[in-house]
């Protein structure tokens, strides 16, 4: 009887893939579930603003400029007369979608930079890896803000290329070294033996083994990127000025009396960055832990 | 040691002359130059602008500008600025005080938080006061450091009035008295609190998951089979082993001080260096930026070079590469 409910386990163990294991632990990893839900409901609402809210985010209302939450405005108005509620939905469209752009654009930067240098090695990877150590050795932000400010007219686009172009580094280190070590093994001889050509071994048979390490770094990189543009458009080198973002929405906080007085301007999108980035490392945190082998639950 | 510490020093030097070219490249796509603010903005003449333009050679070709700007930065002449009417040597020793003021404070308080956290989270772990550290941390590791700000000066300074919300302190008192350093300390305490959030929570957990994992160690099992004192064992075996990587990153610490402190100081208008580089891009002042952007690069890079040598001291292995 024993023995044939362990040999029933095994093949009920035999069959689950490592993704499907990873799936079921992060199904059931609560925090981590209750953030996805928040992340998705939040984005959602941001995509879907002008179905939710009445108000254009650009009209400007001079009859009813920073009313206290209430008084027909949800989450009160601006020092414009700007519906605060409407401009967090709006502003998250636009802080949420250069944040998954630059994720996808660093995430590819970093993929291919870090496979070629990892898989290849010697002068590529000497030079590859000089370049990255170089840009690296710039403060990050401090860089950031030099180049935006070049390119401060450009708008959005500039300021996505700017920030994809200088984040890329840490993530092509983690999977060069990981391409590294996965390199080593005997499947990636097989396949080259076998005539792969190394964009197909990179591609077909490397990859797919560190893509969890990838999926990781994508999510804290999703983080680093939205507080990147909110902080960036915070002191004013960011979004334009007339586009709603979480960053530009504060920027009437720069002066303390707004601070002391008109909480309800700064607080919704200082408190929705906040809840963002929290799920987000809540996911990353979920993800690491389902694909750790180690991990019990 | 100390070829490596050699080797490490020697490959700085082209690094730098790297790092050089890309501020002045960068420097020179920026809007703005030293023309800007050196004409008299009255005569508007395309003569008068002309000359001006060879006397102060900006018709020169790149190289020899990038020349004349190498050698002059050689002989530490920065240039001037001209929103200030000083030089730029003069105005960022002004201010440099008062960063290396925030910076050291902002240390100690990372350093004095994340021992204490960090020590009490790895010797209670999975208790109460170990998850309200854990979540006070993930808060930490989540806020951004401008939102910290302005909730640190709402609560702290608006509604509690215990700190100023603005300012370096510098100004009221007589310089050198303890009034005028009471008063210093007190306007850097807030910045300088939110500047080390981020390296706190993460130095807390460090040390915590290391105080853990040590506690299950052999070497610890053997003190403990001995009979010494638990306290002994936490503060004189384990914490000794636990603290020493931490030191190995505090070159790190400088590099991620350098970004966080542009966007502080520009929130609490703390006259400091990375206030300066902000208005400087807002003024089109180009030798300030130029300097302050590159006074930044360099001591991002000590501080990279700083980890890595005590790394080495550290780990024997890293120098044998």
């Amino acid at each position: 009887m024993e023995a044939a409910q362990e040999a029933k386990l095994e093949k009920q163990a035999k069959k689950q893939s490592p993704w499907s294991i990873a799936r079921r632990k992060l199904w059931h990893n609560k925090l981590a579930m209750i953030s996805l839900v928040f992340l998705i409901v939040i984005t959602a609402m941001s995509f879907m603003a002008p179905w939710i809210t009445g108000y254009d985010p650009n009209r400007v209302e001079i009859m009813s400029r920073n009313l206290q939450p209430g008084d027909g405005y949800l989450l009160g108005t601006d020092a414009s007369g700007r519906d605060i509620w409407t401009l967090l939905m709006y502003g998250g469209r636009t802080s949420l979608l250069i944040g998954f752009i630059c994720m996808f654009a660093v995430i590819t930067i970093a993929t291919v930079i870090g496979s070629v240098a990892g898989y290849f090695g010697g002068w590529v990877d000497a030079v590859l890896m000089r370049f990255t150590d170089f840009v690296m050795n710039f403060p990050f932000l401090v860089f950031v803000i030099v180049l935006a400010s070049i390119f401060r007219e450009a708008g959005i686009i500039a300021l996505i290329l700017v920030l994809s172009a200088l984040s890329w580094t840490g993530a092509a280190r983690v999977v060069r070294s990981k391409v590294m070590s996965e390199k080593e093994n005997e499947y990636v001889m097989a396949a080259t033996s076998i005539g792969g050509t190394p964009f197909k071994v990179i591609r077909k048979h490397i990859l797919p083994n560190v893509m969890t390490t990838i999926i990781v770094q994508a999510t804290l990189l999703l983080a680093v990127m939205i507080v990147a543009e909110t902080a960036l458009s915070f002191i004013g080198f960011g979004v334009p000025s007339g586009t709603p973002s979480w960053g530009n929405m504060m920027t009437e906080a720069r002066d303390p009396n707004v601070i002391r007085t008109q909480w309800w301007v700064w607080m919704p999108p200082a408190l929705a960055i906040t809840f963002t980035i929290l799920s987000i490392n809540f996911i990353g945190e979920g993800i690491k832990d389902a694909f750790n082998p180690k991990s019990a639950r | 040691m100390l070829i490596y510490t050699l080797r490490r020093i020697l490959i700085m030097i082209p690094i730098l002359f790297m790092v050089s070219i890309v501020v002045f490249a960068l420097a020179l796509a920026m809007p703005g130059d030293a023309l800007s603010g050196q004409i008299d903005p009255a005569n508007t003449s395309p003569e008068y602008i002309e000359e001006m333009r060879e006397e102060l050679g900006l018709n020169d070709p790149i190289h020899i500008q990038y020349a004349r700007w190498a050698t002059d930065l050689l002989q530490w002449d920065f240039g001037r600025s001209y929103t200030h009417q000083m030089d730029v040597t003069s105005l960022i020793g002004a201010r440099l005080p008062n960063t290396i003021l925030l910076s050291v404070m902002s240390l100690i308080i990372t350093y004095v938080l994340a021992f204490f956290m960090g020590r009490y989270a790895g010797r209670n772990p999975y208790t109460k006061g170990d998850y309200t550290i854990q979540g006070v941390n993930y808060l930490m590791l989540a806020i951004p450091s401008f939102v910290a700000a302005l909730f640190a000066i709402f609560i702290f300074s608006f509604q509690l009035g215990l700190f100023p919300a603005t300012g370096s302190g510098v100004s009221g008192n007589e310089p050198g008295t303890i009034a005028y350093w009471l008063s210093r300390l007190h306007h850097t305490f807030l910045p300088a609190l939110v500047l080390g959030m981020l390296v706190t929570a993460s130095y807390t957990q460090f040390l915590r998951n290391d105080i853990i994992e040590s506690s299950q160690k052999d070497y610890v099992r053997t003190a403990r089979a001995k009979g010494t004192k638990e306290n002994d064992i936490y503060n004189k075996h384990i914490l000794r082993n636990s603290i020493i990587p931490i030191v190995t990153l505090f070159g790190f610490d400088i590099a991620s001080i350098i970004g966080g402190a542009v966007i502080i100081e520009t929130i609490f208008t703390y006259q400091g260096i990375g206030e300066l580089l902000i208005s400087s891009i807002n003024n089109r002042d180009s030798a300030v930026t130029m300097a302050v952007f590159l006074m930044l690069a360099v001591a991002t890079l000590i501080g990279n070079l700083l980890a890595d040598l005590l790394y080495g001291v550290i780990d024997p292995r890293i120098r044998v590469e």
